[in-house]
């Protein structure tokens, strides 16, 4: 079941007293369930620090953070796994090298169903179910169950990372910049992937993007971020409106100097 | 040379190491670090055993209580590493050289040997009547060897194992399907430890003998079984090349210490002989372009500063 997110009054901060590093200034953001979400900024604009925050890998030093009701500012990832899945922009990351595609994906099965001491992590039932997932994906990743995650092309990593994170449909998907270590056509492939599970599940996801193409196209409403602060949140009919070329002008206003050629190209 | 004979010594002999060094495996290859207390809770196992025995209790029991302490001696590692934010490493060599003193309080001398007492390999061959103390050996420590193999593999192979299994390769990944890495570390560590307080009470039952240095090579010795079981049998499979890899590398590394033996080497040169097997080793695997892991930071399998316990 997808649920909302909301930050109230978040703040992160790193470092001594003498020289404090604000990465998030006091957040406030409501995100809604199914409601999918893209956020832009440069580099150092708090993106990553927002999503980390709601994955529970950053605790913030203030404000609170809710997925759904609970209240869950203090509760590390690990326990949050429940609710919150992520797909992370190494795409090494997501997935256990060593371990088969199958195991690596029964391991995330845990996410939904917990861990049970006794209970062997494959039966022919399991890779049966992994299969049938893996051919929707239609690069015939489902005959190499039995390979090693690490033997895949990082693109192919990324779509195994996808579906399992996508397994049991987490109450908040998290991407961050999940494609921008892929080549081109690979990153539209998972791009195009990761928009229609999200569509057809109704997900609640928060997607961080240095693509202006890319966050033009996908997702309901537009959050642009810089030094730590959220400065436009751009919804309804002004989203729907939005182009490429539009959203870019108005990221230049926003974030003026600051802006590379690098966040703007892709 | 008898070269059956070699063999035959390195099974009798070798059989309760490869328990230990299954332990050592544990933490060096499923977590990627090195856990030090191993010396120590190997030769806890034979110290309790000796002084269990020297009370004439059953030497059956010793094998749990053996395995039991060396675990809780374990955990002292983990404690010290997470409450002081040490590296593994650095926590357990204080703890190593601190229980070197509970050791000798344990055995209350140096050494000590137990001719006279029962152990469970002379209840076995009396049991099975089997004669030949070199065949009675090999079956009792192979059977028990078999056992824990049976049982780390199974264990292995299911949704904790594999959890463990991935905890050491990707901490992030495993925090993000709710598995706690620092838990996984935990339970290797105390698992580790108690296989080598269990192989430590088998060795001091085996050799009717016990001394509070007798497990001060078992990490060194422990990786050169790893290294070289790994030459021998190269693949991914966490059974066949990881668990069974380790015991035909003891097999193998107990095979060349009875050869040198019967060579009439002077023993007092082992340790130099298994410094050039572990290096030796490590070159085979370079030149064969066996890669050497991923090893994650200490970091990751950390709590996020400010998060509930």
């Amino acid at each position: 079941m997808s649920s909302s997110v909301a930050l109230h009054g978040v703040t992160v901060s790193y470092g001594t007293r003498a020289e404090r590093v604000t990465a998030l200034d006091d957040i406030d953001v409501s995100i809604e369930a199914g409601e999918y979400v893209t956020v832009i900024g440069s580099n150092g604009a708090g993106k990553s620090t927002l999503v980390n925050v709601i994955a529970g890998a950053v605790i913030p030093s203030a404000g609170q953070v809710r997925i759904g009701s609970a209240d869950v500012t203090r509760l590390p990832d690990n326990r949050r796994a429940g609710r919150v899945s992520r797909v992370f922009q190494d795409v090494t990351a997501g997935t256990c090298a060593d371990l088969t595609i199958a195991e690596n994906m029964a391991l995330a099965s845990l996410r939904e169903r917990g861990r049970s001491p006794f209970r062997r992590i494959l039966s022919r039932r399991r890779t049966a179910e992994f299969h049938s997932e893996l051919r929707h994906l239609g690069c015939g990743l489902e005959d190499r169950l039995k390979r090693p995650a690490g033997l895949l092309s990082g693109g192919q990593r990324q779509l195994v990372s996808l579906v399992m994170a996508t397994m049991g449909d987490p109450a908040v998907l998290l991407l961050d910049e999940h494609t921008s270590a892929l080549d081109p056509s690979m990153a539209e492939l998972v791009m195009n992937r990761t928009d229609t599970v999200v569509r057809e599940r109704g997900l609640t996801a928060v997607m961080v993007t240095h693509n202006m193409r890319h966050a033009a196209l996908y997702g309901d409403r537009v959050l642009i971020m810089t030094q730590g602060r959220i400065v436009d949140d751009i919804s309804g009919r002004e989203r729907t409106a939005l182009t490429e070329d539009r959203l870019i002008a108005r990221f230049r206003d926003l974030a003026g100097g600051e802006i590379t050629d690098r966040i703007i190209g892709v | 040379m008898n070269y059956i004979g070699v063999l035959l010594d390195a099974l009798e002999t070798g059989m309760p190491f490869a328990i230990a060094y299954l332990g050592v495996w544990m933490v060096f290859r499923l977590q990627d670090d090195f856990d030090l207390t191993v010396g120590s809770t190997f030769t806890m196992g034979a110290c309790l055993t000796g002084t269990w025995l020297l009370h004439g209790h059953n030497p059956w029991a010793a094998l749990v209580i053996s395995a039991v302490v060396a675990g809780a001696a374990g955990a002292i590692t983990f404690a010290a590493m997470r409450l002081l934010g040490l590296s593994l490493v650095l926590a357990s060599i204080v703890v190593n050289v601190g229980l070197f003193s509970v050791n000798l309080a344990i055995l209350g001398a140096p050494q000590a040997n137990f001719f006279s007492a029962g152990t469970i390999f002379a209840s076995w061959s009396r049991a099975t009547g089997i004669h030949d103390t070199q065949y009675a050996n090999i079956l009792l420590g192979g059977g028990i060897t078999a056992i824990v193999v049976a049982i780390l593999s199974f264990f292995l192979l299911t949704e904790t194992g594999a959890a463990l299994r991935a905890s050491g390769m990707n901490p992030r990944m495993v925090r993000s399907v709710g598995v706690s890495p620092a838990v996984m570390l935990f339970i290797t560590i105390v698992a580790g430890n108690a296989l080598c307080g269990l192989a430590g009470s088998l060795v001091a039952q085996q050799q009717r003998f016990s001394d509070v240095n007798m497990g001060i090579d078992t990490i060194i010795v422990g990786v050169t079984a790893v290294l070289l079981g790994e030459l021998v049998l190269r693949g991914r499979s966490v059974v066949l090349h990881g668990v069974i890899a380790v015991v035909i590398g003891t097999i193998l590394y107990r095979c060349l210490i009875s050869y040198v033996l019967r060579l009439g080497v002077n023993p007092n040169y082992f340790n130099a002989i298994t410094a050039v097997v572990v290096f030796s080793a490590v070159f085979v695997r370079k030149s064969a372009g066996v890669r050497w892991r991923f090893r994650p930071s200490i970091a990751s399998r950390l709590l996020p500063k400010g998060a509930v316990k």
